[in-house]
């Protein structure tokens, strides 16, 4: 997976993070119905959905250590910066 | 709305918070994806948010027990309104002002008991939503109070028989509860019938009401 779209993905988890955590929070100032519904249906979906996107990043970057380790070449790990213009320098 | 002061509500929050912080330093700084932003990340996205919500379900499921949850859809108003009034003499009122009810008075009287019972008492709540939501959102009040009745009534002297155990000497001498000790464990005769306790709720029918909910409380 290209950095950039590993940066982009995880940007995109934390903001349904911060969704979740604001639906989850709601249900406990305002505890009726919908609110707790929406809290624990919708707020656990984006949630989940969140952790889901940020392990699918970091199995897919640690691959892409592994296989430049295997190649033989020095790694960093600052490649995956997220203002990289194109793919990270292992070139996958 | 209103600040929660419940222990678990203020540690929910405190982890959104903590978490929300995280995310927010993480979406504006945007640093490198080295191990550090990892284990940071793995904590707002991971571990904080996952015990916010494990609290906060904690407290969710609490708060579904209380009245004014209930309350919450307009066609329960009148039952909670009833159960809050001070004045009123029906058996929810009578049971709301007992302190082992409280304000649980509604989840007291109509949870399932048993094993399961929570778990079935919380999917018959979804089901209470989805009729709501398709059904009951833009009826009015008056028509409410005729239309809803409770879909197994023939068990909600079980739930009665949770503390008014039917087999107590003293209940017992109470000649109408002997002569109709058979019906009243069935469910055939009801505690909270006119004949008896009085309705549960003033505006509830009983089971005289629709003829195909007498005859389904037969089965």
């Amino acid at each position: 997976m290209a950095s950039k779209r590993m940066h982009q993905l995880l940007a995109i988890a934390c903001v349904c993070a911060l969704a979740a955590l604001a639906l989850m929070s709601w249900q406990l100032f305002d505890p009726y119905a919908f609110p707790v519904i929406i809290g624990m249906s919708v707020g656990q979906a984006l949630g989940t959905a969140s952790f889901v996107a940020y392990a699918l990043v970091v199995l897919a970057d640690s691959r892409r250590l592994r296989l430049a380790a295997r190649r033989g070449g020095y790694v960093s790990e600052r490649p995956s910066a997220p203002d990289t213009t194109g793919d990270d320098a292992t070139g996958e | 709305m209103t600040f929660p002061t419940q222990p678990l509500a203020l540690l929910a929050l405190s982890l959104a918070a903590l978490a929300a912080a995280i995310l927010v330093t993480y979406l504006v700084t945007r640093p490198p994806l080295v191990r550090a932003t990892k284990l940071w990340l793995l904590l707002g996205l991971g571990i904080l948010p996952i015990g916010a919500a494990f609290a906060g379900n904690v407290q969710g499921f609490e708060a579904t027990k209380e009245r004014e949850f209930c309350g919450s859809c307009h066609v329960m108003v009148p039952h909670a309104h009833d159960s809050e009034d001070l004045s009123s003499n029906s058996l929810a009122a009578r049971h709301a002002r007992n302190p082992y009810f409280g304000s649980e008075n509604c989840y007291a009287c109509h949870a399932d008991y048993g094993m399961f019972g929570t778990l079935v008492t919380k999917t018959g709540g979804m089901r209470h939503v989805w009729l709501y939501v398709t059904e009951y959102r833009n009826t009015p009040i008056e028509e409410a109070k005729k239309t809803i009745a409770l879909r197994a009534p023939e068990k909600m002297n079980g739930n009665c028989m949770q503390c008014h155990s039917t087999e107590d000497a003293l209940w017992l001498k109470v000649s109408d509860h002997r002569s109709s000790l058979g019906e009243v464990r069935t469910g055939r005769v009801s505690c909270a019938s006119e004949g008896c306790h009085g309705l549960a709720h003033p505006f509830w029918q009983g089971p005289k009401a629709p003829p195909e909910q007498a005859k389904q409380g037969e089965n």
